[in-house]
């Protein structure tokens, strides 16, 4: 008989939810998330010292060799670059340093030294070596765009194995199957603006939902407020009309990609920008509380049980 | 055909008619297609140049559609607009956790939940899946 199981923590500074309906041992698999996650954490931080992706980032212009998890997740980061036309761009460390994001996000305190831009290199200039596993980066990488979002994909694909799952990172959402008698997983789309409300429930089978916005990672630096999502244009935090932004894609990194880059277009062109994209659904919730959303995502809307 | 005339005028006569024929043929085509681009590149605004909505939409969600790709499922509230840049501390509540250890000493719990059905929702331990930017 199939049970649901459910487990929660944090991890890569931020709550984890895992669902997961199966009819095998549910608590025994669940138990092992935090561990795989750790792992991945521990490959891809740039807040630890001795992270793969930290020695990277201190050997610059050097070929150094990566292990499968990093090299997945430099190729996703850049294949994000591509789709995006670099509005996404893994090389903004320099760029978060400087706009005052320099530790992680809890330890980070308000300062009246002012921000500064920084310049972000190209993306095209990211050294990826697949057949000989090594990587060369120009410019300090941060994979905070891409990386929840794969490993919530990852460890979703790791339980689907078992039944159907939703592994929830930080409001980075992967699903694979439905639960028992459900048409989907129902997802709630929190209103950024509005504590305890939310915006839209959408129901999802397969795929990814991911969520970006200027919410929340936000803090003060020489009176100006200033947030996470670095317009690489500029080497600064965006400035537009999108408060936050939810993507629904089948790829997570994709989402998470498009989702940076809309916020960081703003909502008219970035939504429409994003209609042309392959099999992709978004929202927007603008600062002046208004909700735009492309055609393609109100299919996922549901509405008192009812799907349109 | 008037009498009297010769082939060569014949032809040119019958030339003149085929050509004057396609050239108005061609003109009004043009002239509609001009009327039909600006008829649809026109953008659908008032004078303000808000979106206009077109509210005799069918719609048993309650989402109006916006001219001309967009979907608008919910309006600005009609009190003041929120700032461009919001001006909100951290919520409160919000309790800086230290970061998890690096080597996991316990796992967290796992909880059973019901087997859901289509009309009972599960009592749930924890919230139902959200997306939100990352907290």
């Amino acid at each position: 008989m199939t049970t649901q199981y459910v487990t929660a923590f944090r991890a890569m500074g931020c709550k984890v939810n895992v669902w997961l309906d199966t009819d095998e041992d549910g608590q025994t698999l669940l138990q092992q998330a935090p561990a795989w996650i750790e792992d991945i954490e521990a490959s891809l931080s740039r807040f630890r010292p001795e992270s793969e992706l930290s020695r990277l980032n201190q050997h610059l212009n050097t070929w150094m060799p990566v292990s499968d998890v990093l090299m997945d997740n430099l190729l996703a980061a850049k294949q994000a670059a591509r789709i995006t036309n670099g509005l996404y761009n893994p090389l903004v460390l320099d760029a978060l340093v400087a706009a005052g994001y320099d530790r992680s996000f809890d330890q980070i305190s308000d300062s009246e030294s002012p921000a500064h831009a920084a310049p972000v290199l190209s993306w095209r200039d990211i050294g990826i070596d697949f057949m000989e596993r090594r990587a060369c980066l120009p410019a300090r990488m941060d994979l905070g765009g891409v990386a929840k979002g794969w490993t919530a994909q990852t460890i979703a694909e790791r339980l689907a194995a078992y039944g159907a799952c939703l592994v929830d990172i930080g409001g980075d959402i992967a699903v694979r199957g439905a639960p028992a008698n459900q048409p989907g997983w129902e997802i709630q789309v929190d209103d950024p603006a509005e504590p305890d409300t939310i915006v839209a429930k959408v129901c999802l089978t397969n795929g990814s939902i991911v969520t970006s916005g200027i919410d929340y990672r936000r803090w003060r630096r020489g009176g100006q407020l200033l947030h996470h999502l670095i317009d690489p244009r500029t080497g600064s935090p965006a400035n537009t009309d999108v408060l936050s932004v939810t993507v629904i894609h089948s790829d997570a990194s994709a989402a998470e990609a498009y989702a940076k880059a809309i916020l960081v277009m703003g909502s008219q062109v970035g939504l429409e920008w994003l209609q042309q994209q392959w099999e992709s659904a978004a929202m927007v919730v603008r600062t002046d509380g208004m909700v735009l959303a492309t055609r393609s995502f109100t299919p996922y809307m549901v509405q008192e049980g009812v799907t349109l | 055909m008037a009498s009297g005339m010769t082939p060569a005028k014949r032809f040119l006569v019958r030339t003149a008619l085929i050509t004057g024929t396609t050239l108005s043929v061609v003109v009004g085509a043009q002239t509609l297609a001009t009327l039909d681009l600006q008829r649809t590149t026109t953008p659908d605004t008032n004078p303000s140049g808000e979106l206009t909505v077109n509210t005799n939409v069918a719609n048993p969600a309650g989402i109006i559609k916006a001219a001309p790709s967009l979907v608008i499922v919910r309006h600005p509230p009609q009190v003041a607009a929120a700032p461009t840049q919001p001006n909100r501390p951290k919520p409160a509540g919000i309790v800086a956790q230290p970061p998890a250890p690096v080597a996991i000493q316990a796992p967290p719990p796992v909880v059973v939940q019901p087997q859901q059905s289509s009309s009972a929702p599960a009592s749930a331990p924890s919230a139902p899946p959200a997306t939100h930017s990352t907290r």
